[in-house]
């Protein structure tokens, strides 16, 4: 049953009595010995493919800048987007997000968040304050889906008012309506309409979309039953990473920074593995020779270069398991870089799942909360899906944006799809792993 | 004799280490892939065969530990197939003649198998637990994906059981952990 349904103490308590087990993989050094330590004769077009994924990823990085701003609304006069990128979802809550802001300087309590032309919550202040262990830079942000939460909205043709927060018991993610003025109203979009200056400054987000009105039965045995959701324009479970904090036209201008580096920030660390095999046929690890006491967490990115290697499963007092690319069940947060005539566009993906490796390429399943709807050019030709250069997104805990994970073809249309992606050249082989290392309070 | 009994299972622990290292680089670096026989439980098999039975429970820990430092499943996993196989075959030992070449060949076989379909309900199973409410692969599809590994690391195993079972008894150090026949 432990092996079944962990249970974190125990768990905590098996690492120190299986300290003996580094002794084991030890024994196996001479194998070690004779797989040989490789080294990679960096031929010029490794080189070249290299410099082009580093390229790529700084466009990626330009891209992601204006992947917050609103595409159809435009801020109110005056109004400053601060952005913020999505660091993790604090301990399990749904709700509530971990973000880390361009100034801290400026922020204030109940600042309306937005992505897109979407509304996402409101920044909690409070919480933040409570949490001494956060970096300064780090915000907390309550999302609208919070079972609390409120904020005034009204349909797009002004005709009729309510309250959304929190989620509708139905099925699928839909946000709560409460006292719509007109209960018959089942169609129709719904924008945030808060009053000025109360309550903090919610109306600074006035006309940002939060979802169309939809009816739906939650009991079939009761037909006369129905209740009225938003059916939400974001994947508010996995597909948000970068957002802006909406500043009064009154507030100090903040300064601009938020490159959050990735290659050279010192939060890596360079591993190698002992053994390049797993034991278990379907799954894709290895073991780590590093763990918690030298920084290593759970859940921590492992990088080749640009190139996403794998994630850390489990992270021991000495030792750490690692599951690659490959490995069934690995999540990834995800985008999609797609090259449209228009210029470059991001496609949230939210998470991905790996189901299998089929040699060069991995099967991943992409739930599409989100799905690739627009038709571009590239479809009108009669194909039903887009090629798309997949990276990593932001959002969880020691997984930084902007890792390479390959090339696929992005389906069209509501899912979930089974994507293959093609790893790049080399990426079975991967030549200088690093490890991203956590600090206290450092997501 | 009794003095050369702990290096004898620090012998297993050697051999055991090797073993699962050289099978990790076969699942992962060879063609054969997912038909890579169980080597490890091939040995532990075979030790139980001329173990005493005190020394069974043991000899499963040996070879799980072994086997923990190669692979990414999570320990209580590992450590709760091994406690299970040997209590097996301790029942089984009761009932029928170990030394049956087919008995043991089907241990290797089955308990290969069931190794592969536990870690994969176990990795199924911790992974909807974590992910509680966010759209994943789901049970069944983890079980099916493991049923092909399942059966192919079966038959190697039963196969490479029928040939190595004498052998791997017979490998250096390990003589004085064989219970006396007379």
């Amino acid at each position: 049953m432990l092996a079944l349904r962990p249970v974190e103490p125990l768990e905590r308590g098996l690492d120190w009595l299986l300290l003996p087990v580094r002794g084991m993989e030890a024994l196996a050094a001479p194998l070690a010995w004779l797989q040989g330590r490789r080294v990679h004769a960096a031929d010029e077009s490794t080189l070249a493919l290299r410099r082009e994924e580093a390229l790529e990823q700084a466009e990626l990085e330009d891209a992601l800048r204006f992947m917050a701003r609103p595409e159809e609304l435009a801020l109110p006069a005056g109004v400053v987007g601060l952005r913020a990128e999505v660091v993790q979802r604090p301990g399990g809550h749904l709700d509530r997000l971990l973000v880390r802001v361009e100034d801290p300087s400026v922020i204030e309590q109940d600042l309306p968040v937005i992505s897109g032309d979407s509304y996402v919550g409101r920044v909690d202040l409070d919480a933040t304050r409570r949490d001494a262990r956060l970096a300064p830079d780090l915000y907390y942000v309550e999302l609208v889906t919070g079972a609390e939460f409120r904020v005034g909205a009204v349909t797009d043709d002004g005709a009729c008012r309510m309250v959304v927060g929190g989620l509708a018991p139905l099925g699928d993610v839909r946000l709560g309506v409460h006292n719509p003025e007109d209960p018959s109203r089942s169609e129709g979009r719904v924008v945030v309409s808060e009053p000025p200056l109360v309550e903090g400054r919610g109306d600074l987000a006035n006309g940002f979309h939060l979802g169309r009105l939809l009816a739906e039965q939650p009991d079939p045995s009761a037909p006369r039953r129905r209740l009225v959701g938003l059916v939400p324009e974001l994947d508010y479970a996995t597909g948000l990473h970068q957002l802006l904090v909406l500043l009064p036209p009154d507030a100090p201008r903040p300064k601009r920074r938020l490159r959050i580096p990735l290659e050279h920030d010192g939060h890596w660390a360079p591993v190698h593995f002992a053994v390049r095999g797993e034991i278990s046929p379907p799954r894709e690890g290895r073991p780590l020779a590093r763990g918690r006491l030298q920084g290593v967490r759970d859940g921590a990115a492992l990088a080749d270069g640009t190139r996403l290697v794998g994630r850390v499963l489990h992270a021991g007092l000495f030792e750490s398991s690692v599951a690659l690319l490959g490995d069934p069940g690995l999540p990834i947060p995800a985008l999609a870089l797609l090259r449209t005539p228009e210029g470059l566009r991001i496609h949230v993906l939210g998470r991905l799942w790996c189901l299998g490796r089929d040699g060069n390429t991995v099967r991943l399943l992409w739930p599409a909360v989100l799905p690739l709807e627009t038709p571009l050019e590239t479809t009108a030709q009669g194909e039903d899906s887009i090629p798309a250069r997949i990276w990593t997104g932001s959002g969880e805990a020691l997984m930084p944006r902007g890792l390479l994970l390959g090339d696929a073809r992005l389906p069209v249309g509501p899912g979930p799809h089974v994507l293959t992606l093609t790893l790049p050249p080399g990426a079975e082989d991967p030549a200088g792993v690093r490890v991203r290392l956590g600090q206290e309070g450092q997501p | 004799m009794r003095r050369t009994r702990p290096l004898a299972w620090l012998m297993l622990a050697v051999w055991a280490s090797w073993i699962c290292a050289a099978q990790a680089l076969c699942v992962a670096r060879s063609p054969l892939g997912f038909w890579t026989p169980d080597l490890a439980l091939i040995l532990l098999v075979a030790c139980i065969g001329s173990l005493h039975r005190r020394d069974v429970l043991a000899a499963s820990l040996i070879v799980a530990m072994a086997r923990l430092a190669y692979t990414v499943e999570p320990a209580p996993a590992v450590l709760a197939a091994f406690l299970a196989f040997s209590v097996a075959v301790q029942l089984l030992r009761r009932l029928a003649e170990f030394s049956h070449p087919l008995l043991r060949v089907g241990l290797c076989a089955g308990g290969a198998g069931a190794f592969v379909l536990w870690f994969a309900l176990v990795h199924a199973l911790r992974m909807e637990r974590m992910l509680e409410g966010a759209p994943h692969p789901g049970l069944s599809a983890s079980l099916s994906a493991a049923l092909l590994p399942a059966c192919a690391t079966a038959l190697t195993s039963g196969l490479a059981g029928l040939v190595l079972l004498d052998g791997l008894v017979r490998l250096p150090g390990l003589t004085p952990l064989r219970r006396r026949r007379w």
